[in-house]
């Protein structure tokens, strides 16, 4: 079985019994030589058990686990175990552990959910869910898992992703739930569907017969028959009461009067009956109980360190033997606990004892824990020691591994654990705490803890102290992280010259001995350099991070980094670069068996945009659909509305307005600030774009003045998507002056710092304002060169998109060049003009195959002409200085081409498609 | 209920409870009856009512009644009689 703890560079100080122990959560647990087989029961079990959900819901006590344990290690069907406990309220632990239990009854899970699960805080636990489901529905299997005590779950998260689970179980997969109260999940409809069924205190409850059959056959316990009625009365047939009996009435004188004496009080049955046990027992059994009953679970050198003495190992074979409800929780005998009840009935004598005592025993647990890299459990003895000190200082030691493992709801339990005053008074703590604020997305709470770091820092004159984890830690440099968080914050709120100041303030916090800066460091520097236009550096800042992201086998990291290198290259006007970035991130993540990770979307949605580009419709749709599919399960919802930004192209290039603008408006709703436009943010100025282009120019320019947007503001590159708003607002309120002026200086910029998409776009843009401005030469040239520009590339759609005028000007492009012959324009091959007239000149003819309507060769254009002027072949012919059967052959093909029947059809259909005047 | 603010509830569980569980019961008082046990006091809010309610639970203790005590301070009560 995979290690479900599966480490990577900041790997879990591993420990023997750290792995001892993290097994036994998946053991089946033992079964007790004196157990009662009832076979009614078991046989109700392997029946329930063929319905999808089976609930075993039973105070303590009852023999539920001892129950489902003989019924799996019997059971000829597959069974996966894990012993839940409160540590697992974690969402990521939760699904890693069923994960695990899983694991052991149908093999393949985990390796394909583990990577999944490091990257899960970007995740919903939906998202796990769904590709646990998905996965687990691809190779269909029979197997059962059960979730032992299962009411220490308290999370919400848990609970949901739960419940989403039973929704949609798999078909083969039964799960059990057992614990002492019904989870609170919804199970009327499943039970209302018959895929629920129970077992529940009533039926584990023992008969007078069966007790009998216990007490007389199993224990050797001579009994009357009116005492083990009057037994299985007072107890309600309770297991743990006759064992309790049992225990209670070895030695005793008068065990018929002890019975009754026992039978015939009111006394709370556990603290009557534990309290004879104990007294039966010699002082030193007795104090040993007493001592580790503080102990969740032990092996014998813990006993020994708690109780200061060296015979644990001796001890627990006698309470083995002595069936004093000591449970073994793997097969070697080297960690067991104490039968909750038990333990419980002992805390509360041990309480009576002095206070210091009992902190001194959890103080020597929590030592003996830490030693042995137990830190979930030396925190939780830490704490009931009153030493805070100490748990705080494990907590720091264990952040690095806990954010690595994507368990942030664990790092934030801990850290509300401890006094705050404690955390305040480590700066890496309120670093910590920091991030994992940050990583849940509760931004109000992080600059505080900032400010609480520094000023810890400030406090302490002398150095903090190496962190455990290294140089490479997650809070390394306490400087240079917070200024760096700081920049992520500014990043959030959509403040791109704050980021900007404080990416590169946090450079220079860092020391020179860190060669290779720290991976937050280098985001948001990459980031910052992004933003400032700086293109050539930003290709290499992310390259590098996507880099990073490879070989550190993370998928997630490499996609999310390729996002950001993707835009950067399509703003260079590099759409081949792109393309293959994106398609390198999928290729990498499928390699590496990672297809469940869901940032793969951001993939998709990075394709589409590509291949809508160069009018690639069919493809780019797929690509979008999958893609926002997937990134709907993101917590960021910045994918998702680049996506539906996309569709909403997608819709309006063939023909769906409608649709179009209804899928941008969604896009539009699922940013958290429709108020942030920037780069990073485009689509509010997407959807302005998509107004003017619906001929919707009133509401386009109404955002344009909600924005503030002026002419005369000067120009940053963040901001560019509103100013070319603006500018198409101008142009399309007939003010083509104003448009080119303003045009003319968001081009110096974008031509000064390589950014190729934008000069595109805006000599596609002057070229109308020319043509408005009535300079029909001076547009065809411009147009002509920024065809130039586009086709190396294959853009068609920045062409496309501007409507009947551009149409009508590429037509008369196309006419000119064919005329005239060879300007600057015949670099460009005809096909590709045609390709662009056909996409700009109607929604529906972009979005058909061309194998509908062919590409006409250079000569066949030339026919056409003459077609159109009603030449005949032989005159044809004679012009073209060719045969006739020649000009016979260009003819029917051009008729074909043109999904003609005729001569005179054809001509028609190429004056529809503007391909003659 | 204001959830975050501490009332006097009254719990009666079957079984008659020796006063050592009253710091099991983290500091309300236990009162033992002739065949019930009482164990009333201050909880401190809504969380804290549940995870006295789990403990109960968790012992096997059978639950027979809880009542949320009205508060005897002047400003929240009403006109008495």
């Amino acid at each position: 079985m995979t290690d479900p703890y599966d480490s990577h560079r900041h790997g879990p100080s591993s420990s023997p019994e750290r792995d001892a122990l993290l097994a036994t959560k998946f053991h089946i647990p033992q079964l007790h030589s004196d157990l009662l087989t009832r076979p009614r029961l078991l046989d109700q079990l392997e029946q329930a058990v063929a319905y999808g959900l089976l609930l075993v819901s039973a105070p303590a006590g009852f023999g539920k686990s001892s129950l489902l344990a003989e019924w799996a290690r019997n059971s000829d069907r597959p069974v996966g175990w894990v012993s839940l406990d409160v540590d697992d309220n974690d969402p990521v632990r939760f699904w890693r552990c069923v994960a695990a239990a899983i694991e052991q009854a149908r093999a393949g899970l985990e390796e394909k959910i583990l990577p999944l699960l490091r990257a899960a805080d970007q995740l919903a636990p939906e998202a796990i869910v769904t590709a646990m489901v998905n996965e687990l529905a691809a190779r269909p299997a029979e197997f059962t898992v059960v979730l032992d005590d299962y009411h220490v779950i308290e999370s919400q998260a848990v609970q949901r992703s739960l419940a989403f689970l039973l929704e949609h179980l798999p078909p083969g997969m039964h799960v059990v739930i057992a614990g002492r109260s019904d989870p609170p999940i919804p199970l009327a409809r499943m039970r209302a569907r018959g895929q629920l069924a129970e077992v529940r205190a009533h039926d584990l409850r023992f008969s007078p017969q069966e007790a009998a059959v216990l007490l007389r056959e199993r224990w050797r316990l001579r009994l009357s028959e009116a005492s083990i009625s009057a037994l299985d009365d007072r107890t309600e047939g309770w297991v743990t009461g006759f064992q309790l009996v049992a225990l209670a009435v070895q030695g005793q004188a008068d065990p018929t009067g002890f019975i009754k004496e026992f039978t015939g009080s009111n006394r709370f049955v556990l603290d009557y009956l534990t309290e004879e046990v104990l007294e039966r027992q010699p002082a030193y059994i007795r104090s040993f109980l007493l001592e580790t009953s503080m102990l969740e679970r032990f092996t014998a050198a813990l006993c020994d360190a708690v109780t200061g003495r060296s015979d644990g190992r001796q001890m627990l074979e006698v309470l083995d033997q002595a069936n004093l409800f000591l449970v073994a929780l793997d097969d070697e005998r080297r960690w067991y606990r104490y039968h909750h009840l038990f333990a419980d009935a002992l805390r509360t004598r041990l309480r009576q004892a002095s206070s210091e005592r009992v902190a001194e025993l959890h103080r020597r647990a929590a030592a003996w824990c830490r030693d042995h890299g137990l830190v979930h459990d030396a925190l939780r003895y830490s704490m009931a020691a009153n030493e805070p000190n100490w748990a705080a200082e494990l907590v720091e030691d264990s952040v690095d591994e806990i954010l690595g493992l994507g368990e942030g709801a664990t790092l934030r339990a801990w850290l509300s654990a401890l006094p705050e005053a404690v955390v305040r008074s480590r700066p890496r703590l309120c670093l910590a705490q920091a991030i994992a604020a940050f990583n849940a997305g509760r931004l109000d709470e992080v600059e505080p803890l900032l400010g609480a770091a520094e000023h810890g820092l400030n406090v302490r004159h002398d150095r903090l102290p190496a962190p455990h984890a290294g140089d490479q830690g997650a809070l390394a440099n306490v400087p240079a992280l917070v200024t760096n968080l700081r920049a992520s914050l500014a990043w959030a709120r959509g403040d791109i010259e704050e980021t900007i100041r404080l990416a590169q303030e946090a450079r220079t916090r860092l020391s020179e001995d860190e060669r290779d800066p720290l991976l937050p460091v280098q985001w948001n520097l990459a980031l910052a350099v992004w933003m400032q236009g700086h293109m050539v550096d930003a290709e290499r800042a992310f390259a590098e991070i996507v880099k990073i992201g490879r070989s550190a086998g993370s998928s997630h990291l490499a996609l999310s980094a390729g996002v950001f290198l993707g835009r950067v290259q399509r703003s260079q006007g590099k759409l081949g670069a792109a393309l293959r970035t994106h398609q390198d991130g999928l290729d990498f993540a499928s390699r590496s068996g990672h297809p469940a990770v869901v940032t793969i979307g951001t993939a998709h949605i990075g394709l589409a945009g590509v291949h809508y580009e160069r009018n690639q419709l069919d493809k780019a749709l797929r690509h979008v659909e999958e893609g926002i599919a997937l990134c709907r399960q993101l917590t960021s919802s910045q994918p998702l509305a680049s996506g539906l930004a996309t569709l909403a192209w997608i819709r309006q290039a063939t023909g769906d307005s409608d649709g179009a603008i209804e899928a941008m408006e969604e896009a539009c709703r699922v940013l958290p600030s429709r108020d942030v436009v920037s780069l990073y943010h485009p689509v509010p100025a997407d959807r302005a774009r998509l107004l003017v282009a619906r001929g919707d120019v009133a509401a386009a320019a109404g955002w344009v003045q909600e924005r503030g947007l002026q002419e005369t503001d000067e120009l940053r590159y963040t901001r560019e998507p509103e100013y070319l708003v603006l500018a198409r607002v101008l142009l399309a309120r007939e003010a083509p002056d104003r448009a080119s002026n303003l045009l003319e200086r968001i081009g110096a910029l974008a031509e000064a710092q390589g950014r190729s998409a934008s000069v595109l776009e805006i000599s596609v843009l002057r070229a109308l304002g020319l043509h408005a401005m009535g300079d029909r030469s001076g547009a065809l040239d411009t147009l002509a060169r920024a065809l130039a520009l586009g086709y190396p590339e294959g853009y068609i759609r920045i062409f496309a998109d501007e409507g009947p005028t551009m149409a009508s000007l590429l037509g008369a492009l196309i006419r000119t060049t064919r005329k005239a012959g060879p300007p600057g324009a015949a670099q460009v091959p005809v096909d590709y003009l045609g390709r662009v007239l056909r996409a700009a000149r109607s929604p529906h003819a972009g979005a058909r195959s061309t194998a509908m309507v062919e590409v006409l060769t250079e000569r066949e254009f030339e026919v056409l002409g003459m077609l159109a002027a009603g030449k005949r072949n032989r005159e044809i012919a004679d012009e073209l200085v060719v045969t006739l059967d020649t000009v016979k052959k260009h003819v029917t093909h051009t008729i074909e081409k043109l999904g003609a029947a005729s001569r005179t059809e054809a001509v028609a259909r190429a004056k529809q498609l503007g391909l003659l005047e | 209920m204001k959830e975050d603010v501490p009332a006097n509830y009254l719990l009666r569980v079957e079984g008659v409870l020796d006063l050592r569980w009253a710091a099991w019961f983290e500091g309300l008082t236990v009162t033992p009856g002739e065949t019930e046990t009482t164990i009333s006091g201050s909880i401190r809010d809504a969380a804290a009512l549940y995870g006295i309610l789990a403990k109960v639970r968790d012992l096997g203790l059978t639950l027979v009644e809880v009542r949320r005590i009205q508060p005897s301070h002047p400003s929240e009560g009403r006109d008495t009689r």
